[in-house]
């Protein structure tokens, strides 16, 4: 059941990284990192159809059978259509699998519409800079003819009307007669969506000007916040525009496939259900982590890169069962320190800094395994209590020392198994029994029910 | 409390006079003279939106800050009455961090506001509040702001926030019925009875709960 570590998706220089420059040794090549593989643990997660690294001959495949299922008639030769997407989705095992999906829709719309006034809109995370190294990378410029564009939440907006009251969208992503939204399913910042909507969060938070944005996150309790996004997806101004939305469906092991509709509401409740099934164990076994520190060592942001298939958000929001729809019925004791921006009582007591784009900290306690990363990490953080290592593996041992743990899971990138140290591993072996089976009998039955749902015969 | 690290700087060579910068900063540490951006740098928080505006021309760069700030109202003025008074209107816990980034918290923004800061930039400059990412904090300011009695009028044309669409008339509290009835999947009814018996208070979502799960199975 405990494997050699596996070997990560390899990492390029990026500027946006600490210390702008690969690193010189990745987590998984340290002794005393192992394996542990996500269908071992729980046998009835599904094997993929594509894995990182892997011909994406299988994703086209699939993007054509699920878009021959959709109506494409709205469109005429001539009509100006924006393909709307996510920087997150190339931060997704390599981005092979989401770029080729956006590849196959601008194909199949061309070749059964006639239209070839296709642009492709990116939304950026942190900023339109993005779009310089990702676009080129995947060579989307090109397929999508040069129509490509980046947009962020302080571009100029548009009002949109809907039934909650005057909402924001950003007017160059909404600047077309037709909108196909091309989004996925990774269950990142669930402890945001709840799985409730998670198809939809794109309007509010890849669309949407940084007001709406701000709606959604501090004028609703997070498990009605997803009316944000639904509302504007029914607003008038979104139907005139609404051709259909195709999703890249993954699990904890890979890319599972591609469903496309017309209706993104019929759609959203086939990958709620299917990422429940698929990813609620993960989840669970992640909150069973009590105390640990944690690798840098993916693409992309601290809270975004991925083990297992999971994002580091879903540890260091580990703290309660984001899936359960229900408040909790007592109020937490102590009550949670709202001064606190930080994860100092979650389980992660401190970070190994090896690689990441800049931006977040998540843990009072950072290393940084490079000198220039701790450069860079020193400049942008003053606040925090940052550690110079001369390399990965003195950086390991301060975190150890520091966290009081041996015990450490490595972001970085892989799908299908996590790496960790090796009593970690026997932690998450030992309990993966008792998590799958409450899942089964308890959990799953409930997360289905308060969402209305039923597992098919 | 914020203190600054990095600020930009303009390149008049390769300015072109659009105003993109001028559009997007939180603190109107920039502003037109003639064809040219210029900077005027004790306001500048080094957000950076101004260098992603300009991505066209690539006239801004960024540049360590001569003469690092801090920006914040001191703490001893946070727990005065009429600042307690006030976030509770707003409907936050005083020491809520409402600012992400920075770790403002509701209760210094209000002290601000108490002290007669009335426009959205010159809290940033006060507080620190929406000095680096801006897309959580946005709503908070503007909640504080109303309770106050302060209201912002912007022409369409600034689009460095739209009145219109603040936050401060979309929320939980303002859901009509009908809509409550037509979405129950999104539980509106029994959010707003939990923010409202303060199980909730406002904002939902703890950013990081510190409650660990007692069961291991």
């Amino acid at each position: 059941m405990i494997h050699p570590a596996a070997t990560p998706p390899p990492l390029g220089k990026s500027r946006f990284a600490y210390g702008r420059k690969p690193p010189t040794m990745r987590a998984a090549e340290l002794p005393q990192i192992c394996s542990v593989r996500v269908q071992d643990l729980f046998d009835d997660i599904p094997d993929p159809i594509h894995r990182a690294g892997e011909d994406v001959t299988p994703v086209r495949e699939a993007a054509v059978a699920a878009l021959d299922r959709v109506d494409m008639s709205m469109i005429k030769p001539g009509d100006t259509v924006n393909v709307l997407c996510s920087e997150h989705g190339f931060g997704m095992m390599g981005g092979d699998a989401y770029a080729e999906l956006l590849r196959a829709v601008r194909d199949e719309v061309v070749g059964r519409t006639g239209t070839e006034k296709i642009k492709l809109g990116m939304s950026s995370a942190s900023s339109k800079f993005e779009q310089l190294e990702i676009v080129p990378r995947f060579g989307l410029d090109e397929h999508y003819r040069g129509e490509v564009f980046s947009f962020g939440p302080y571009d100029n907006g548009v009002a949109i009307d809907t039934e909650i009251g005057r909402l924001y969208g950003v007017r160059r992503a909404y600047a077309a007669k037709w909108l196909i939204h091309v989004h996925y399913d990774d269950p990142r910042e669930v402890h945001f969506h709840h799985v409730n909507g998670r198809l939809l969060k794109a309007f509010t938070m890849s669309y949407a000007r940084m007001e709406t944005r701000s709606v959604f996150h501090n004028n609703f309790p997070t498990r009605s916040a997803n009316i944000v996004p639904r509302a504007v997806y029914e607003s008038p101004f979104v139907r005139q525009r609404w051709a259909f939305s195709a999703v890249l469906s993954t699990s904890p092991t890979g890319t599972m496939g591609v469903d496309a509709d017309n209706d993104l509401i019929a759609m959203d409740r086939r990958i709620t259900l299917s990422m429940l099934q698929r990813y609620g164990k993960m989840l669970e076994l992640f909150r069973t982590v009590d105390r640990c520190f944690t690798v840098a060592d993916d693409t992309r942001w601290l809270p975004y890169q991925h083990a297992g298939g999971l994002t580091a958000c879903s540890l260091f929001e580990s703290g309660e069962d984001h899936l359960d729809l229900d408040f909790a019925d007592q109020r937490p004791d102590p009550p949670p320190d709202k001064r606190s921006v930080e994860v100092v009582k979650g389980p992660v007591r401190a970070l190994v800094m090896n690689y990441a784009w800049k931006l977040f900290t998540t843990a009072r306690v950072t290393v940084a395994a490079d000198p220039d990363v701790a450069k860079d990490l020193l400049r942008i953080h003053p606040d925090r209590e940052i550690h110079a290592a001369a390399d990965l593996p003195q950086a390991m041992d301060i975190a150890a020392e520091r966290a009081g743990t041996d015990k450490a899971i490595v972001f970085d990138g892989c799908y299908g198994a996590i790496n960790l140290t090796r009593p970690l591993a026997e932690d998450l072996i030992a309990r993966a029994p008792e998590v799958s089976r409450r899942v089964d009998e308890e959990l799953l039955p409930k997360w289905l029910r308060q969402r209305n749902l039923a597992l098919a015969a | 409390m914020f203190t600054t690290s990095a600020i930009v700087q303009i390149s008049e060579e390769a300015c072109v006079g659009c105003t993109r910068c001028v559009n997007v900063c939180p603190s109107e540490a920039l502003a037109m003279e003639g064809r040219l951006a210029v900077l005027d740098e004790p306001k500048c928080v080094g957000c950076f939106k101004c260098l992603e505006a300009c991505i066209p021309y690539n006239a801004i760069s960024i540049r360590r800050d001569p003469n690092p700030r801090q920006l914040g109202v001191p703490a001893e003025r946070w727990d005065r009455p009429e600042v307690i008074e006030l976030c509770a209107k707003a409907r936050f816990a005083p020491e809520q961090a409402i600012c992400m980034c920075t770790s403002t918290s509701a209760a210094e923004v209000a002290a601000a506001i108490i002290d007669g800061v009335r426009e959205p930039e010159e809290l940033t400059l006060a507080t620190g509040v929406r000095a680096k990412c801006g897309m959580w904090c946005l709503t908070p300011v503007m909640r504080l702001l109303a309770a106050h009695g302060v209201e912002i009028e912007r022409t369409a044309k600034d689009y460095r926030i739209y009145a219109d669409g603040d936050g401060t008339e979309v929320a939980i509290w303002t859901i009509p019925d009908d809509v409550a009835d037509r979405y129950p999947e999104y539980r509106l009814r029994e959010s707003l009875e939990a923010v409202e018996s303060g199980k909730n208070l406002n904002s939902p979502a703890p950013m990081y709960p510190d409650i660990q799960p007692e069961r291991k199975p």
